[in-house]
């Protein structure tokens, strides 16, 4: 079988050689100009957190790889529309969070009862810390909110969707997101109060 | 945000109940959004995702970026009931380039534009537009104009079926925008159809003396003879509608069929297969 | 190595252009590995590669590769199915990217399942190295690259015989090397015919080499061979000898000469560049191939 070459050569393209040390927007530019390399650490960087998450919001892996790729050639595709400002990676999940709702809106049965995630109480001191750095005691009033009520903050606030795309996501009418939003509201309001 | 927020880093067992699930909802969203800004935390997560199902989902990401994606034509051949294979190379006929298609606008609009102005407009669109088929014929196949005309010789796919297929290309898409500015040139109430039969001769005139020309020779050759005919007809006449009339219908009708008889003959001693120029 | 029946044949091959004789009886057979195609520029190498690839017709003469006929249709067409032939240009189309074109020259070779053959051209441009850049235009590539593409369409589908045209002109070094590395690489029991007027080309890849001028054959033989032609009439001397017939002052300012030396001179060690150079020279002294 052939070996690998035995000479190297110079690569045709910085990128080849400094490709692990890129900062994420130098790899998008890249990726814009056709750069598979570039793409691929991308993806090595960025597709394992974006499974995860999905999956934490769809309940059938199958669907959750068919979106993580969606999202990458979606990526490789579109690398030229990032602004260049931003967290590539806010940029990548506002596309991946998207594309699981058109891909929902095809199968809506796959949606997941956010409801069955199981929930545990907080053990380890990291998480309290976690908890007190990020969202004090927001963290306990969310986790006491009911499982659709949470799931509709989820959605809007944490995953930035849109009234509309959240009720996709959701499998409710967006008029049913609106006024769980506003129940989830008064509810948050008074365990802070 | 604390400002001690950046130094902090979840730790693997928190992201690996995480990536598990079993994580509560709340300190879940907060690791989602630390995760976000830091790069070093995604390095964390990664270690808990399911490697084997990444690189199945990339080795479907490099399929799906590799697949050329087809461009209008190619989606319309298609639909006609064209394989994949022959579509993807009947689209890529030199012929159905922007430039050539812009110089088949232009040239008809410029019929059109000279049209409302008097008599010349609709002798000149009656005398372009047959010839206007066989020219993008000549442009769809051949060593100069095609860049893998070379390797495409010395490839097992028959040159003929190459030929034919990009001439059925050139032919619809010459047809529809011909017929349309013969519909809005003023005073010739049949200008859609009577050009249609020359037309047709033409090409197949071009076609079987591609057999032994390369086909830009033979669209210069069948082009070159009509334009030189009908425009010294012109001059003399001071029109070119009894070209069109009865008699030149059954003219162009007889080259047509031998021209038929030609490419078939071609075809039996494969005449395109064998080039004696390049 | 070589299978039988004997690779290339060919015999007694005319082709003119007009008034031009490309081609004046060429006859040979090569039963090599690797043959290099020598000759100066308008020799008729490319014509005969032509001919050979089933791009073009002989006026007269017949060939014969893998045991096959290119004037015989049937015999064309499965010696085609078993063929690369890398023109001298090759052309691209505008607007492609490197895996578009090769999958379009995937497609004229008759790879009509869609997904097999995408698994084939991505073989192939990794052969070359250029997975990573498959995804660019071809116009964006640089002329290495492009060759290289053009090598990876070549290479589709196992082919037993490689006709190759100038594959390492307008190489830098480095290129040149890493396109006899990945030749080497898919070597095998194929056979590679490729052209050059490169001698350097000839030395580091070819069992056999034929040289071609003014379209006759010159030479036939191994390269060793075409450079014994000059043993005993290569010498030094510090000035420039009138009676050589070739001589250039090398690096080191001294007159590196080529053809008869005079009594007592001492004589180098011929390489094959003194062979080709004193074949080509010396029209006068043609040796029999």
């Amino acid at each position: 079988m052939p070996a690998s070459p035995a000479v190297s050569f110079p690569a045709a393209d910085l990128m080849e050689t400094d490709v692990d040390a890129a900062s994420d927007a130098a790899l998008l530019e890249a990726t814009a100009a056709g750069e598979r390399v570039a793409l691929e650490q991308l993806y090595a960087r960025h597709a394992p957190w974006l499974l995860l998450r999905l999956q934490r919001r769809c309940a059938d892996p199958a669907l959750v790889d068919e979106v993580v790729q969606d999202t990458f050639v979606a990526v490789w595709r579109g690398a030229r529309s990032y602004s260049g400002t931003g967290e590539v990676a806010a940029w990548i999940w506002g596309i991946g969070v998207r594309r699981l709702v058109d891909a929902l809106r095809r199968r809506p049965a796959a949606a997941l009862d956010l409801a069955a995630v199981p929930e545990v109480a907080l053990e380890s001191a990291e998480e309290r810390v976690l908890l007190g750095i990020e969202y004090g005691d927001l963290g306990s009033a969310l986790n006491h909110l009911s499982p659709e009520l949470r799931a509709v903050v989820q959605a809007t606030v944490l995953d930035g969707l849109t009234t509309r795309e959240a009720g996709r996501l959701l499998g409710i009418p967006s008029g049913t997101v609106k006024t769980r939003m506003m129940r989830a509201r008064a509810a948050l309001r008074q365990e802070l109060a | 945000m604390s400002s001690t927020f950046s130094e902090w880093h979840a730790d693997d067992r928190l992201i690996e109940r995480y990536a598990a699930g079993v994580l509560d909802p709340a300190t879940a969203a907060s690791v989602e959004a630390h995760v976000l800004r830091c790069r070093a935390c995604r390095t964390t997560v990664a270690g808990h995702a399911p490697a084997a199902r990444l690189a199945l989902a990339w080795s479907a990401v490099t399929e799906r970026i590799d697949d050329p994606s087809p461009g209008l034509v190619e989606r319309s051949l298609r639909r006609l009931g064209l394989t994949e294979s022959d579509a993807r190379l009947a689209a890529c006929a030199p012929a159905m380039r922007l430039a050539w298609l812009a110089a088949l606008v232009a040239v008809l609009l410029f019929c059109v534009v000279a049209a409302a102005q008097g008599d010349v407009g609709p002798n000149l669109f009656m005398v372009l537009a047959p010839a206007l088929p066989s020219i993008g014929v000549g442009l769809a196949y051949g060593p100069w104009t095609d860049g893998t005309y070379e390797v495409g010789r010395a490839a097992p796919y028959s040159a003929v079926r190459l030929l034919f297929l990009r001439t059925a290309v050139v032919l619809a898409v010459t047809f529809v925008l011909s017929g349309a500015a013969g519909l809005v040139v003023p005073g010739h109430r049949n200008g859609v159809v009577l050009w249609l039969i020359p037309a047709i001769a033409l090409v197949t005139g071009t076609l079987a003396l591609s057999a032994w020309l390369p086909p830009a020779w033979a669209a210069s050759v069948t082009g070159g003879t009509w334009l030189a005919a009908v425009v010294a007809y012109w001059k003399s006449q001071g029109s070119v509608d009894p070209i069109f009339g009865p008699a030149g219908q059954v003219a162009a009708g007889v080259v047509f069929l031998v021209a038929c008889l030609a490419i078939d003959r071609a075809r039996r001693v494969h005449a395109y297969d064998v080039r004696r120029f390049l | 190595m070589t299978t039988s029946p004997s690779a290339l044949v060919a015999d007694g091959l005319t082709k003119s252009f007009a008034r031009h004789r490309a081609l004046r009886g060429v006859t040979f057979t090569s039963k090599g590995n690797t043959v290099g195609l020598l000759g100066p520029n308008g020799a008729g190498k490319t014509t005969l590669l032509r001919i050979i690839g089933t791009v073009l017709a002989p006026d007269g003469g017949s060939v014969r590769a893998l045991g096959r006929d290119p004037a015989n249709a049937d015999d064309r067409l499965e010696l085609r199915r078993r063929l690369g032939y890398l023109p001298q240009e090759p052309g691209f189309q505008r607007g492609f990217s490197a895996f578009e074109f090769v999958d379009y020259v995937a497609i004229l070779k008759e790879w009509t399942q869609r997904r097999a053959r995408h698994d084939e051209v991505r073989r192939v441009l990794a052969l070359v190295d250029l997975s990573a850049e498959s995804g660019r235009k071809i116009r964006r590539l640089s002329g290495g690259m492009r060759r290289r593409v053009a090598l990876a369409a070549v290479l589709l589908g196992d082919r037993a015989l490689l006709v190759l045209d100038e594959p390492t002109v307008g190489l830098d070094p480095e290129q040149r090397l890493r396109f006899r590395d990945i030749l080497s690489r898919v070597g095998g029991d194929r056979t590679v015919l490729l052209s050059t007027h490169q001698t350097e080309d000839v030395a580091a890849m070819c069992d056999e080499v034929v040289v071609l001028h003014e379209g006759a054959v010159r030479f036939q033989g191994p390269p060793a061979s075409l450079a014994a032609l000059a043993e005993g009439r290569v010498w030094f001397a510090d000035e420039r000898d009138p009676a050589a017939q070739l001589s250039w002052r090398a690096g080191d300012g001294r007159h590196r000469h080529v053809g008869d030396p005079p009594a007592g001179a001492t004589t180098e060690a011929p390489t094959l560049e003194d062979g080709y150079l004193l074949l080509l020279g010396a029209p006068a002294q043609a040796v029999p191939a």
